[in-house]
C-alpha cells in the first residue's frame, strides 16, 4: 500500500510539472522539503577539509569535482543538537543564490509532488520569532513537510564569510 | 568398816592377826633372852668368883714372900709393881674397859675401891725391901706390922665383898628372870586368846559382809541365765562387789536394751520377709511377661532380617540403575558439548550473514542516492526526463525495498543471534544440570553401596542379635529358677523371723525398759501380733502361689523353648 502511494505521488509529481516537485529529508523527527531545482546533486557522506575561524554550523569544504564547496550542518543552524556523521548520513548540494553548498541532513526521503492546494501557509508566530525561511506546510497523507525557502536560510554576511570560506 | 573394799579388809584382817602374831613372838624372844642372860650372868659370876680368888691367892702368896723376906731372910722375887701383878695387869686393863664402865654401881664402887689397898700393899712392900736393904730389920717389921698387914686384911675384905656382891646379883637376877617367865606365859595365853577371838570376829564379819553380797550377785545372775531381765540387783556398796553390781546393772540394762532392739529388729525381717515373698510374686508375673516379650522379640527380628535381604536386593539394583543413569547422563553431556558447537557455528554464520547484509545495505543506500539524483535530474529535464523519473522511482522503490529486507533480515538475524545467545546459556545451563546429575547419581551409587554394605552388617548385626535373644531366653529361663528358690529363701525367713520372736519371747525385760518399748510398741507390738498371724495365715497361699506360678513358669518356659 505505502508503495503503491508513493507511485502515486511520483506520478502526480511528474504530470503536475517540475515546479512542484520537493526532495524531502529528515532532520530528527521531523521531515522538511526544499524545491528539487535547487538541489544540485545528492551525496553520501564523505570526508572534507575543516576551515579554521568560522561559524559552528559550517564543518569545512568538500572538493566536489574539482570544485570547492562550503558545507554547513543544518542541524545546528536550527539549533539542533549535533548528531555524529555515519554512512547514512547525506550531503545535499544545493544552489543558493547562485552559490553551491553542501547541507548535511540525517537522511533524504523521497522526491514527492505537492500541489500548491497541498502547502499552507506559514502560520502567524509572534514577531520574535524568525519564521522567514519557511515557505509554508506541505500536507502529505498524515504528515506535515515543513517546506524551507532555502534562499533565506542564510543571510548575506553569512553567505559572504561562505564565499570567504 | 563398810566404806573400805574387799581387799583392804583382807588386808586390815590378816594385817591385825600377823600383828598379833608379831606380838606374841616378840614377847616370848624378849622372855628368852632375858632368862638366857641371867644363865650367862650366872656362869660369868662363876668365873668372876674363881678370879676374885686367885688374885686374893696371888697376893696371900706375895705377903707370905715378903715376910719370908723379913723374918728369914729369903730372896723376895715377887714384883713390887702394882700393876706388874697378876691381879694388877688385869685390873688397871679391867678399869679401863667398857666392861666396866656398865658394871653395875655396887660392884663399880667395890672395884675402885679395891685400887688404893692394893697399890699401898705393893708401896709398902717396897718401903719394906728399902728397909731391909738399910738394914733397919725392925723398922721392916714394924712397918709390915703396922701397914702392910691392915692393907692386906682390907684388900681380903673387899675381896669379899666383891663375892658376896656378885651373888646377890646372881640370885637377883634368877629371880627376875623366873617373874619374867611366868608374865611371859600369861601374855602369851592372853595373846592367844585375842587372837582366837579377833579371827573369829573377822571370819565372821567378812562371810557376813561379802558372802551375802555374793548370794545377791548369784541370784541376779541366775536371774539373768533365766532371761528375766526385770530385775537389778539392789547393791548400794563401794567395794568391789558394789562395782560387780553396779556393772552387773549395766549389763542387765544393755541386754534388755538389746533384746528390745533385737525383738524390733525381727518384726523388721518379718515386715522384709514379707515384702520379699509380694516382690517374687511380682517378679514371677514379669519374668513372665519377659518371656513372652522374647518371643515376639524373635519374631519381629525374622521380619527384620528377611526385609534387611530385600534391602540389599534393591540397593544391588538401584545400583545397576544409578550406573545406567550415570551413562545416560553422560552422553547427554556429550551431546549437550556438541550441542554448544553447533550453536556456535550458527553463532558465526549469523555474523557472516550480518556482515553481508551491511553490504546489501550499504548497495541499497548508494542505489537509492543514485535513484534520488536521476529523479532530481529528471525533474530538471522537465518533460523530456519524466520517462527517466519513472525508472528512477522504481529503482529507489526497489532499492528502499532491498533495503527493507535487509533490515527486516537484519532484524530476524539480529534475534536469531540474540536466541542462538539465549541457547547456549541454556545448553550450558543443561550441561552444567547433566553435571551435577552425573555427580548427584554417583553420589546416590556411594549412598547405595552404603546402603548395601550397611544391609551386610545389619544382616550380621541380626545374627548376634538373634544369639542375645537366644541367651536372653536362657536368662529368663534361669531368672525363673531364682525366682523359684528365692521364693523358698523368703519363705524360710519369715519363719526365721518368727523363730527368731519366739526365741526374744524367752527375754524379760526390766519395767522401764519394758515400759519404754510398750510406749514405743504400744501401736506397734499388735500389728506386729497381727503381722505374724498373717504371714501364718498367708504361708499356705503363698506356698500355694509359688508352687501355682512356678508350674506356670516352667509350662511356659518349656512352651518357649519349644518355639525358639
Amino acid at each position: 500500500m505505502v508503495r503503491m502511494d508513493k507511485l502515486k505521488g511520483i506520478n502526480q509529481a511528474i504530470s503536475n510539472g517540475a515546479g512542484d516537485q520537493f526532495v524531502t529529508f529528515t532532520l530528527g523527527e521531523e521531515e522538511y522539503g526544499v524545491e528539487v531545482l535547487k538541489v544540485q546533486e545528492i551525496i553520501g557522506y564523505q570526508r572534507f577539509t575543516k576551515v579554521p575561524s568560522v561559524p559552528s554550523f559550517v564543518k569545512g569544504v568538500l572538493n566536489l569535482r574539482g570544485s570547492v564547496v562550503p558545507v554547513l550542518d543544518l542541524r545546528l543552524k536550527f539549533n539542533m543538537a549535533y548528531r555524529e556523521y555515519d554512512n547514512f548520513t547525506v550531503i545535499l548540494i544545493l544552489e543558493v543564490q547562485e552559490r553551491v553548498i553542501g547541507v548535511i541532513v540525517d537522511a533524504v526521503s523521497d522526491v514527492v509532488n505537492l500541489s500548491p492546494d497541498d502547502i499552507q501557509q506559514t502560520p502567524d508566530f509572534s514577531s520574535g520569532i524568525r519564521v522567514d525561511f519557511i515557505k509554508g506546510m506541505g500536507r502529505m497523507d498524515e504528515k506535515l513537510i515543513i517546506i524551507l525557502d532555502i534562499d533565506r536560510i542564510l543571510s548575506s554576511s553569512e553567505l559572504a564569510l561562505l564565499d570567504v570560506a | 568398816m563398810l566404806k573400805m573394799n574387799i581387799r583392804n579388809k583382807l588386808y586390815l584382817a590378816f594385817g591385825a592377826m600377823i600383828a598379833l602374831l608379831v606380838i606374841t613372838s616378840v614377847i616370848i624372844n624378849v622372855t628368852s633372852s632375858r632368862l638366857s642372860e641371867a644363865n650367862k650372868a650366872v656362869i660369868e659370876q662363876g668365873d668372876f668368883e674363881s678370879q676374885m680368888k686367885t688374885f686374893q691367892k696371888q697376893h696371900a702368896d706375895w705377903i707370905n714372900a715378903l715376910s719370908d723376906h723379913i723374918f728369914v731372910g729369903a730372896e723376895f722375887s715377887k714384883t713390887l709393881n702394882p700393876r706388874e701383878c697378876g691381879f694388877g695387869k688385869w685390873y688397871y686393863s679391867y678399869m679401863e674397859s667398857e666392861e666396866f664402865k656398865n658394871e653395875e654401881p655396887e660392884k663399880a664402887r667395890l672395884m675402885k675401891s679395891l685400887e688404893e689397898p692394893h697399890r699401898h700393899l705393893h708401896e709398902g712392900g717396897a718401903s719394906v725391901i728399902e728397909e731391909m736393904n738399910a738394914g733397919h730389920k725392925a723398922n721392916a717389921m714394924k712397918f709390915y706390922q703396922e701397914n702392910t698387914i691392915p692393907v692386906i686384911t682390907k684388900l681380903d675384905g673387899i675381896y669379899s665383898e666383891l663375892v658376896d656382891n656378885a651373888r646377890d646379883v646372881i640370885e637377883k637376877r634368877k629371880v627376875d628372870a623366873a617373874t619374867s617367865e611366868s608374865a611371859q606365859r600369861t601374855l602369851v595365853l592372853l595373846t592367844t586368846l585375842f587372837g582366837i577371838l579377833l579371827g573369829v570376829a573377822i571370819a565372821f564379819f567378812l562371810s557376813r559382809n561379802i558372802v551375802a553380797a555374793v548370794q545377791q550377785m548369784v541370784t541376779a545372775i541366775k536371774n539373768i541365765a533365766r532371761g528375766d531381765l526385770s530385775k537389778k540387783v539392789e547393791l548400794n556398796r563401794s567395794d568391789e562387789l558394789g562395782e560387780m553390781a553396779h556393772e552387773l546393772n549395766n549389763m542387765i540394762s544393755d541386754l534388755s536394751k538389746l533384746v528390745g532392739d533385737v525383738v524390733v529388729s525381727s518384726e523388721s525381717v518379718a515386715n522384709a520377709a514379707d515384702q520379699i515373698s509380694a516382690g517374687n510374686q511380682e517378679l514371677s508375673q514379669r519374668t513372665q511377661e519377659q518371656a513372652s516379650a522374647l518371643e515376639e522379640t524373635a519374631a519381629t527380628i525374622e521380619e527384620m532380617a528377611s526385609t534387611i535381604k530385600q534391602n540389599a536386593e534393591n540397593a544391588r539394583n538401584a545400583n545397576m540403575l544409578a550406573k545406567d543413569a550415570s551413562d545416560l547422563a553422560q552422553n547427554g553431556g556429550q551431546v549437550v558439548e556438541e550441542t554448544v558447537a553447533s550453536m556456535g557455528e550458527v553463532s558465526d554464520a549469523s555474523k557472516k550473514i550480518a556482515d553481508i547484509i551491511d553490504v546489501v545495505n550499504e548497495i541499497a543506500f548508494q542505489t537509492n542516492l543514485l535513484a534520488l539524483n536521476a529523479a532530481v535530474e529528471a525533474a530538471r529535464a522537465g518533460e523530456q526526463g519524466k520517462g527517466f523519473a519513472v525508472v528512477a522511482g522504481e529503482v529507489r522503490n526497489l532499492a528502499q525495498r532491498s533495503a527493507e529486507a535487509a533490515k527486516e533480515i537484519q532484524e530476524l538475524i539480529k534475534d536469531s543471534v540474540g536466541k542462538v545467545d539465549k541457547g547456549n546459556k541454556l545448553v550450558e545451563e543443561s550441561g552444567k544440570t547433566l553435571k551435577s546429575i552425573i555427580d548427584s547419581i554417583h553420589k546416590v551409587a556411594e549412598t547405595v553401596s552404603e546402603i548395601s554394605s550397611a544391609s551386610q552388617e545389619q544382616a550380621t548385626g541380626i545374627d548376634q542379635v538373634n544369639k542375645a535373644v537366644t541367651m536372653m531366653d536362657d536368662v529368663v529361663q534361669q531368672n525363673a529358677a531364682l525366682v523359684e528358690e528365692s521364693a523358698a529363701a523368703s519363705q524360710s525367713l519369715a519363719l526365721e523371723a518368727e523363730e527368731l520372736q519366739k526365741s526374744m519371747a524367752f527375754f524379760i525385760v526390766t519395767n522401764d525398759a519394758s515400759l519404754k518399748r510398750e510406749e514405743r510398741t504400744s501401736g506397734e507390738r499388735k500389728p506386729r501380733l497381727t503381722l505374724i498371724n498373717k504371714a501364718q495365715q498367708r504361708e499356705p497361699a503363698k506356698v500355694r502361689a509359688k508352687a501355682a506360678g512356678a508350674e506356670d513358669l516352667d509350662i511356659e518356659t518349656e512352651e518357649e523353648f519349644e518355639e525358639f
